[in-house]
């Protein structure tokens, strides 16, 4: 149920996770992935548990530094920050444009080739382990 | 106050938990024409339950499908005091018990697991040697399909498992490489994942969603390798039935057992045989809450054995951080290839046993981030998000090592005093923590693990000695012995106390391995439905 999540508490979210995910390093930021609307629908759908803990956070966060309030959570109140944080890099990971950035295929089927099959016999690379013979110990049989 | 159906309809077996060695049990003990009845406090999981969305697969593991029970907390789970462990035990509570989300890498022990004591002088030797075993693991190879390599040096020559090994990737690859460079022993990993379309299974895909369910119905768990048969041969299951006491007639012996619906009505179900396969936390639990007036420690409990020795294979890994694309997100998950190199015990090394490492991918990126808790916050997030992800996604290996824990006296499970599950029965506490020996094993093995990835050409490694959430194993606390004061199952699994009550699950290992343990679990519960089968007019049973 994520109808009262108002777009105040949306902002606040994403000026919260544009810090843990700024737009650096050829990626963009939490705000440019617009996470604060879907994504984050799609999480609190999935995994409603969490929604207290946001709620907690962002009332907690609201009108103070974003900076420093993360700061002051990741120290005192783990269990929060976790779950802001793991909502936030969620929103963000599932996003299939992020996924293409990042040369991400996702957990699709990929059935093996006759050509991966064995391929240590052909080039050898199992040979010496072979060669090196018989390592187990003999028990009392 | 619910209401006591007394059940009319008597099982020759009655088995107790529907995992890998209750599934196998029932089907074997159902063909040879055994009124069979098993109950299991879970459900069968259907399907469409498991995620084949990438995206959701991920965020599920973590709740959902998350090994942990008491994080998971689904109306199947109970909850487990873990304030006193070093490592959570992780387990799932369904039709085909924790094989719904194993990893499926299928090992045997080898002939020195058997025998920790005459060999190395700790732990005790088993009643049973390797070769009491091996045919049953030869049979179970087929039922599973496993797939894997004949001829492993590190193991005593047996049958070919039924299937080629699965490719081992460009993961295997670059790990097995960095092990030919220092000399050290690795083969192509055995899992019971079809590499072929193998008895109505679909081949692995890959998906490597193995561990919250395998969507494509390839890997082998007991709810499709075994109870389709089980059905057909006329045994019969209840779900959503927990059983909160095995009970007894005035003699001792075991009549049946009390369970409590989802409606939270109490049945009993009487029985002339029980079969306790409940797993090395649930079995521990039933017989600790199975007092009476003849049994007031529990049931099968006069050496005082039960519940002590607890074993979880604590796991420790090590990640090496590669320039060149691996796929390491591709499945299966685990093991692409394993090594035996430091499996025997070497004195030179300043303690006894060892582990068996498995080299593998390291997942999607959420999953990804789970090994950052804990690290400063400027390491973690920012840029840093960014160049971790970056880092490790498609990029990394992973060896794990599996390290043989010992049977410790203080490793165990008990009832906790206050905490209850959802039907108000007693729930366990585990206390555990690693031995000296066990600190050593890892820190050694940790050490080698790195040299391997280094040598296997990885720029950056980091490593963690010891994971939380890693009880996959549950172990020895219902050891088998041929001494009834220092063990609580006979050689064939039967209670020295209560002869028509068997425990044929991770309960019975005297000793860890060092290696996966589901391959040995299914081997005793067979090689027990076979003795029960060829004996039953020699076992009494309760009128
Ligand atoms: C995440 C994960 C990965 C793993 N990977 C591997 C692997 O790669 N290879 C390997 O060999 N092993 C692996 N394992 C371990 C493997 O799953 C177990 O060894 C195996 O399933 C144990 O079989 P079991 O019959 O002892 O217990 P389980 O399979 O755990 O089954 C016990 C059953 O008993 C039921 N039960 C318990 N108490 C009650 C009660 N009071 N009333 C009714 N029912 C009850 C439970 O609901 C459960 O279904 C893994 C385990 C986990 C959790
Ligand atoms: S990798 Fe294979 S076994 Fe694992 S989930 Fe995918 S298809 Fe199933």
């Amino acid at each position: 149920m994520t109808e009262n999540l108002t777009d105040d508490y949306r902002e606040n979210f994403v000026k919260l996770a544009d810090i843990l995910i700024p737009e650096a390093e050829g990626m963009p930021s939490a705000s440019q992935m617009h996470i604060q609307n879907d994504p984050l629908d799609q999480i609190l759908k999935l995994r409603p548990e969490l929604r207290d803990d946001l709620l907690r956070v962002l009332n907690l966060g609201c009108g103070k530094d974003p900076n420093l309030f993360l700061k002051e959570l990741y120290e005192s109140d783990s269990a929060a920050f976790d779950s802001l944080s793991n909502i936030a890099s969620a929103a963000y990971l599932i996003q299939p444009k992020v996924h293409r950035l990042l040369k991400y295929s996702g957990q699709v089927a990929r059935p093996s080739h006759d050509s991966e099959e064995n391929d240590y016999f052909r080039d050898g690379l199992l040979q010496p382990v072979i060669d090196r013979g018989r390592r187990y110990r003999e028990g009392l049989d | 106050m619910p209401t006591f159906n007394k059940s009319k309809n008597r099982a020759e077996v009655l088995v107790i938990g529907a995992g890998a060695s209750g599934s196998i049990a029932s089907r074997y003990l159902a063909e040879s024409g055994f009124k069979v009845i098993c109950l299991e406090q879970g459900d069968f999981v259907h399907q469409n339950e498991y995620y084949t969305n990438s995206s959701g697969w991920e965020v599920m593991q973590q709740s959902r499908w998350h090994p942990n029970p008491n994080i998971r907390g689904l109306a199947s789970d109970y909850p487990i005091n873990t304030d006193f462990t070093d490592v959570n035990p992780l387990m799932y509570n369904a039709v085909g018990g924790s094989t719904i989300i194993y990893a499926a890498h299928w090992h045997r022990f080898t002939p020195s697991d058997f025998c920790t004591k005459s060999l190395d002088g700790v732990g005790e030797d088993w009643p049973i040697k390797y070769k009491d075993l091996a045919p049953f693991y030869d049979h179970l190879d087929i039922d599973m399909g496993v797939s894997g390599l004949a001829g492993d040096p590190a193991f005593p020559p047996g049958s070919p498992p039924p299937l080629p090994p699965l490719p081992i990737g460009k993961v295997g690859r670059k790990a097995a490489e960095g092990m030919n460079k220092l000399g050290w022993h690795w083969w192509p990993g055995s899992q019971a994942i079809p590499s072929s379309f193998y008895r109505g299974r679909s081949k692995c895909t890959r998906r490597g969603m193995c561990m919250s369910g395998c969507p494509e119905e390839a890997k082998a768990t007991m709810d499709k390798t075994h109870w389709p048969d089980a059905l057909k041969f006329g045994a019969q299951i209840i779900t959503g039935a927990r059983v909160r006491k095995i009970t007894c007639d005035a003699k001792g012996l075991a009549s049946g057992a009390i369970y409590i619906d989802r409606k939270g009505i109490e049945h009993h179900q009487s029985a002339e045989i029980v079969l306790v396969c409940c797993n090395g936390i649930g079995t521990p639990r039933l017989l600790l809450n199975s007092t009476s007036r003849k049994f007031p420690d529990g049931l099968a409990n006069s050496s005082g054995m039960v519940g002590r020795n607890l074993m979880m294979h604590p796991f420790a890994a090590v990640v090496g951080y590669f320039d060149d694309n691996l796929d390491s997100w591709q499945g299966p998950n685990g093991l692409n290839i394993y090594s035996m190199e430091f499996y025997e015990t070497d004195q030179n090394r300043g303690f006894v046993r060892g582990a068996r490492w498995s080299a593998q991918g390291t997942g999607g990126p959420l999953g990804l981030r789970s090994s950052m808790d804990g690290r400063p916050i400027d390491d973690v997030w920012g840029k840093a998000f960014h160049q971790n992800t970056r880092k490790r996604l498609g990029k990394s290996i992973e060896w794990g090592i599996v390290a043989e824990d010992l049977p410790e006296y203080e490793n165990k499970v008990d009832l906790d005093p206050n905490l209850k599950d959802s039907d108000g029965i007693p729930a366990p506490r585990i206390k555990y923590r690693n031995s000296e020996n066990t600190k050593k094993l890892i820190s050694f093995h940790v050490a080698r693990a790195k040299e391997a990835l280094q040598a296997s050409g990885a720029y950056e490694l980091s490593s963690t000695e010891l994971m939380t959430d890693s009880g996959w194993h549950l172990l020895g606390t219902c050891r088998m012995g041929n001494d009834p004061q220092k063990s609580v199952v006979d050689s064939w699994c039967r209670s020295h106390d209560v002869p028509n009550l068997f425990i044929v699950d991770g309960s019975t290992f005297v000793t860890s391995s060092g290696v996966n343990p589901t391959a040995t679990i299914g081997a005793i519960s067979l090689r027990t439905a076979l003795f029960i089968i060829e004996n039953r007019s020699q076992i009494e049973c309760s009128m």
